[in-house]
């Protein structure tokens, strides 16, 4: 397979697959260094459907393909075109796709909410509207907590975003508790 | 079980001021984080089913949030203009912030790349290497992870397995019509060779630069209602560039006019801010010393005036840069040439 130049995704020649060299793409000039793996001589092969003969048992939804495998949750047969490998393990894309059993481990997640960073930017944020953080500043408190448990970033791990939006949180509220006891001594004083 | 897969983060992080990227390696998979601020969105890439990775050299515009932090802590000494001991400070302080600027120029047009993973099935970009030396950090670190996986590819087995590929391939165009594999169909051209509606670009275009020679204008010459005129103008950039991000949202404009209409975006509110601040902290500083009641005057006067010239023109400039930049790239000659 001609690996596409990574600028205007128009094949280059043939002379620019796993050369340590810059290659000009024919079609936009960009210079391009590639790195072609085996993978791109394996493929047209291994995915490679195979008709099944008389007495051989055939796909599930394909009954005109051998089966090479059966789902490990619902048991069906499926062709290499249906298999669904994940680790060590096979399933059929019914069962994946309805995250059946066994098979909702290989239904991974594409996405994920941040609720640390969300708890860390909205008392910083609200800082430069200062009189919302009287919402703001308990709210960051009281979402740090609830959310502290929920599921992070697949990547980064730690929790620290939480801690410091508690401890803004908690500055903010020990500033508005301020505040008030400086009104409420202002106002004894001035009708002292 | 996502959570238990141990990632390797691997070089290369785009740090934009609302969207990241990064490249993590998990055992088997390469995992490409596309974060948004309050959510990240996940892709996977098998190691045994990667094909290759292009890099290929072009301009990159990128301003970062570490360039950002850069230009507030350039900004930072202008802020005690007045207490300058000499006329030496301000030069060396306009000196350094001439070498950053064009380090940036420099790196953005000699240094910058894109770099693609290809697979049977996708062919994505890969936003967090965009500078070559990460590019070559990057390939060093993933190039052994594959190799481990598919094995080392050698020029006579890739001439062997592609002769074996099409062999096997051969026998498949005389199956029947449903025993063909399902073929993976070229990605249509890149979105610059599309006609673009480009009429909310060119009007940022024009209200920078229209903005900018207004700045220039009032340098020299005094025009009654001066604030007004530089607030409409400002209202003018800022609603041409939420136009812009409008027609980005229906597709009608390309990323590069985007990113141009955020940073327009951010910098009017950064020179708003920044020039508010500026003169307050000035006023408090002047009345302290003089122990006299500060009178404001909000529309920063010439230097203000300087600085808001030149952040729109080099908008302006990039805008122009950008358009002439992203014309088809098949009529086009390359972007560098070394």
């Amino acid at each position: 397979m001609p690996i596409p130049c990574a600028r205007c995704t128009k094949p280059l020649p043939d002379r620019a697959q796993g050369s340590d060299e810059f290659t000009l793409c024919p079609s936009c000039g960009a210079q391009n260094r590639v790195r072609v793996f085996p993978a791109a001589f394996r493929s047209a092969a291994a995915v490679r459907l195979e008709a099944a003969l008389e007495g051989e048992a055939a796909c599930f939804d394909h009954p005109g393909k051998r089966a090479v495998a059966a789902c490990r949750q619902c048991g069906r047969f499926v062709c290499q075109l249906c298999l669904v490998e994940f680790g060590e393990e096979t399933w059929c894309p019914a069962c994946v796709a309805a995250r059946a059993g066994t098979a909702a481990q290989a239904n991974l997640e594409t996405s994920r909410t941040l609720y640390d960073s969300i708890a860390l930017t909205v008392p910083l944020m609200s800082l430069v509207m200062w009189p919302v953080t009287v919402i703001t500043g308990p709210g960051a408190i009281v979402y740090s907590i609830v959310k502290w448990r929920a599921p992070l970033s697949l990547v980064r791990r730690n929790r620290w975003r939480f801690v410091i939006a508690i401890l803004i949180g908690l500055a903010e509220v020990a500033g508005w508790l301020l505040l008030i006891v400086y009104v409420l001594f202002r106002a004894r004083a001035g009708t002292g | 079980m996502a959570d238990r897969i141990s990632y390797r983060k691997l070089p290369g992080r785009r740090r934009g001021f609302l969207r990241g990227a990064s490249v993590w390696l998990a055992p088997d998979h390469l995992l490409l984080v596309n974060s948004m601020r309050f959510r990240e969105e996940y892709k996977r890439y098998q190691l045994r089913d990667i094909q290759g990775i292009a890099v290929a050299r072009c301009v990159r515009f990128h301003l970062s949030t570490r360039a950002l932090v850069i230009a507030i802590l350039w900004l930072l000494p202008w802020m005690f203009f007045p207490l300058f001991p000499s006329a030496t400070v301000p030069l060396v302080l306009a000196l350094v912030g001439l070498i950053l600027a064009l380090a940036w120029l420099y790196i953005s047009i000699k240094c910058s790349c894109t770099c693609r993973i290809y697979t049977a099935v996708s062919r994505d970009e890969l936003p967090s290497v965009y500078r070559t030396w990460v590019a070559d950090r990057f390939l060093r670190a993933v190039e052994p992870e594959i190799a481990a996986v598919q094995g080392a590819l050698e020029s006579e087995s890739a001439e062997a397995n592609s002769v074996e590929a099409n062999q096997y391939a051969a026998p498949q165009q005389t199956a029947p019509p449903e025993a063909s594999l399902p073929q993976f169909d070229p990605e249509p051209a890149p979105a610059a060779a599309a006609p673009v509606e480009a009429t909310a670009f060119y009007f940022l275009l024009a209200a920078l630069l229209l903005d900018a020679a207004m700045h220039g204008l009032l340098l020299y010459y005094s025009v009654v209602g001066t604030p007004r005129l530089s607030n409409l103008m400002a209202l003018l950039v800022i609603a041409a560039a939420v136009w812009v991000l409008v027609q980005y949202h229906r597709g009608k404009v390309r990323p590069a006019q985007q990113k141009l209409a955020i940073a327009a975006l951010v910098g009017m509110g950064l020179m708003y801010y920044i020039r508010i601040t500026v003169i307050a902290g000035l006023a408090g500083v002047r009345a302290a010393i003089e122990k006299k009641s500060a009178v404001l005057d909000y529309t920063g006067g010439p230097v203000s005036a300087k600085i808001e010239m030149g952040v729109t023109l080099l908008l302006g400039l990039v805008g122009l840069v950008i358009l002439l930049a992203g014309r088809d790239p098949s009529r086009e000659p390359p972007s560098i040439s070394s």
